[in-house]
């Protein structure tokens, strides 16, 4: 440990003040704007240093009132030499900014994101989702300084853009829709350096959605409604893959992810439940086989048959997964024997798998009175399973039986947790 | 390894006169050093005239760290986003416990060996202090002398009126303490 009891300070020799100005204007660029202008205050040498700051940050649940906000970024990105690297502004509360912008917000917006292009912006993150909703037509021009680009628009609004966006690293968008042709079928080849992508509650209309990256490490996909498309993902140093969903798209192509760690498909099912079955058009074996080299897999569904009942119908979650180590599955609702011998199958292709975690959710039981106990399956050793655990809510009899059998199945691991929770509604 | 392949030292001395012995490649670490090491200023002792000794002391063990995570990562060839998290798990730690002053003495260490990891943790440790505090907490943090008249200082506060509102969620935090 060195001895640092040295250093006392005297009145008036302050360290902060000896700092170089860049240093210093490095520091306020990564304070909220508010904050930045505030330490005008602090002495005459900072007095005008937040006019220099390179960026505007506007975030959180007082960063001012919206008149104040919009004048700020309007004057800044007016000014003669202004530099900007980074623009944050969230807005997701609009209370403030409906009042006071009644006729919609869209000519600033635009503005502002002309703007900041030009200015060899580096990150651009902007979530309006609380504005009212606006259209923004205007195409966005391709950029080749930008890094990192955020969009979350109002409600569904619709943009275009032109490729060449060659620095993209990181690209999150919101609420966006795509009129047909408006995403080029380029555009994520000419991302070469794109590592994250999260598409949320995107539209694409009717074109197909072709992500194609080398570069791509990062692939979040939640909320968009693809019923009506073709999707088509091509990335092969993928490493995580989340992908929520509520209806499957038309038709799917996943090549091998060969590098995956971890991958999330979660099934999240609003209305169908009371329409009835919805038929598994091949896209999830598809995906299956897409992801089969993954190390952590986590299955979600609203409905057990999702999952289940795959094995047997689809040859796609046969395939064995060679890496997987942990997997967990998270199933509502499952009913009758077919689970076990379901499980069994998928287990029976993991050879490595070390720990699995099972969550039953509205346990719903087909057998007890109606139907006999299911017969145990013809038996084989899992030597690498560690760990299983089992959480259920509202378990009766027939679930225990359940996890008496699966155990019996399993001789060779060493822990087992069986969690019984009361749903806390 | 060869035994060939002799460690080249190099002598830096501190603004208040000691002199450090490290390795060439801990050294080079620092841009400014590597291109005075290129343009081969070699055996003579380097004076880091705007460093003192305990300063040095910390640059040069994140220095000694980086050598060392730059020749283990190449060795294990998954550099995948888990050892960037920890990464950053010990940069917080490296930058644990470090007051005001040193850290002002180690942004301006980094600046000039320049030094661009340890400018970006000393940069992040000075906004996570400095974050939501008022211009009085400012100066109170550092020992920076108020220097305005209590004019300018209405003028200021009157230019930018809604920067300086106090926001509720401050009172809240400051009411609890």
């Amino acid at each position: 440990m060195e001895d640092t009891s040295g250093d006392t300070v005297y009145p008036g020799e302050d360290g902060i003040g000896k700092l170089p100005e860049d240093v210093l204007l490095n520091i306020l660029s990564l304070l909220p704007t508010r904050e930045a202008v505030r330490t005008s205050l602090v002495a005459q040498q900072w007095r005008h240093l937040w006019k220099w700051v390179p960026s505007l940050d506007f975030d959180g649940d007082f960063m001012g009132k919206s008149k104040n906000v919009a004048e700020f970024i309007d004057r800044k990105l007016r000014g003669d030499s202004c530099t900007l690297r980074r623009f944050v502004l969230h807005v997701k509360n609009g209370a403030d900014w409906k009042l006071e912008y009644p006729d919609g917000f869209t000519p600033h917006f635009v503005t502002w994101v002309e703007t900041a292009m030009k200015l060899q912006t580096e990150i651009l993150n902007l979530d309006v989702s609380g504005l009212p909703a606006f259209d923004v037509y205007d195409e966005i021009p391709s950029n080749k300084t930008i890094e990192t680009l955020k969009l979350r628009l109002p409600m569904t609004s619709s943009l275009r853009f032109s490729s060449g966006f060659c620095r993209l690293t990181t690209l999150e968008l919101g609420n966006v829709c795509f009129p047909p042709g408006k995403l080029p079928p380029d555009f994520f080849p000419n991302c070469r350096m794109l590592r994250y992508l999260e598409l949320n509650a995107v539209s694409l209309c009717c074109s197909p959605l072709c992500i194609s990256s080398s570069s791509l490490r990062f692939l979040t996909i939640a909320n968009c409604d693809l019923k009506e498309n073709e999707m088509k993902v091509s990335a092969p140093s993928l490493v995580s893959f989340k992908w929520h969903f509520s209806d499957v798209p038309k038709t799917c192509v996943f090549d091998r992810f060969s590098a995956l760690a971890e991958a999330e498909v979660f099934w999240v099912e609003f209305l169908t439940e009371f329409l009835g079955e919805v038929e598994d058009n091949g896209v999830m074996s598809q995906m299956l086989e897409g992801v089969s080299a993954v190390k952590t897999l986590s299955l979600r569904s609203s409905r057990y048959k999702h999952w289940l009942g795959l094995p047997v119908k689809y040859p796609g979650f046969r395939s064995p997964m060679f890496n997987l180590i942990h997997l967990n599955m998270s199933l509502a609702r499952c009913i009758c024997e077919e689970n076990v011998s379901s499980v069994m199958q998928l287990l029976q292709n993991c050879p490595v798998l070390q720990k699995l975690v099972i969550e039953i959710e509205r346990w719903k039981s087909c057998w007890g009175k109606h139907s006999p106990p299911p017969e145990p399956l013809q038996s084989f050793t899992l030597g690498s399973l560690k760990e299983v655990e089992v959480k259920y809510y509202h378990g009766d009899e027939s679930l225990r039986h359940w996890v008496r059998l699966l155990g019996s199945h399993l001789p060779f691991f060493s822990q087992m947790i069986v969690e019984r929770t009361k749903l806390k509604r | 390894m060869s035994e060939s392949t002799e460690k080249k030292m190099v002598r830096l001395r501190s603004s208040d006169g000691e002199v450090f012995e490290v390795e060439e490649s801990v050294a080079k670490v620092a841009k400014t050093l590597q291109d005075m090491l290129e343009e081969d200023c070699a055996d003579a002792v380097i004076p880091i005239t705007c460093v003192r000794a305990p300063i040095l002391t910390k640059v040069i063990d994140y220095c000694k760290d980086q050598v060392m995570i730059s020749s283990s990562s190449s060795t294990t060839n998954n550099p995948n986003e888990r050892t960037e998290q920890e990464r950053k798990a010990w940069g917080q730690k490296f930058m644990e416990g470090v007051d005001s002053s040193t850290l002002c003495e180690l942004l301006v260490a980094s600046n000039f060996l320049n030094i661009e990891g340890l400018l970006n943790l000393g940069v992040d440790k000075m906004v996570s202090m400095i974050q939501g505090k008022y211009p009085q907490e400012i100066r109170d943090m550092f020992n920076v002398v108020n220097d305005f008249t209590p004019e300018e200082e209405e003028e200021i506060r009157n230019q930018n009126a809604w920067a300086f509102e106090r926001d509720p969620y401050y009172k809240k935090r400051s009411s609890s303490k």
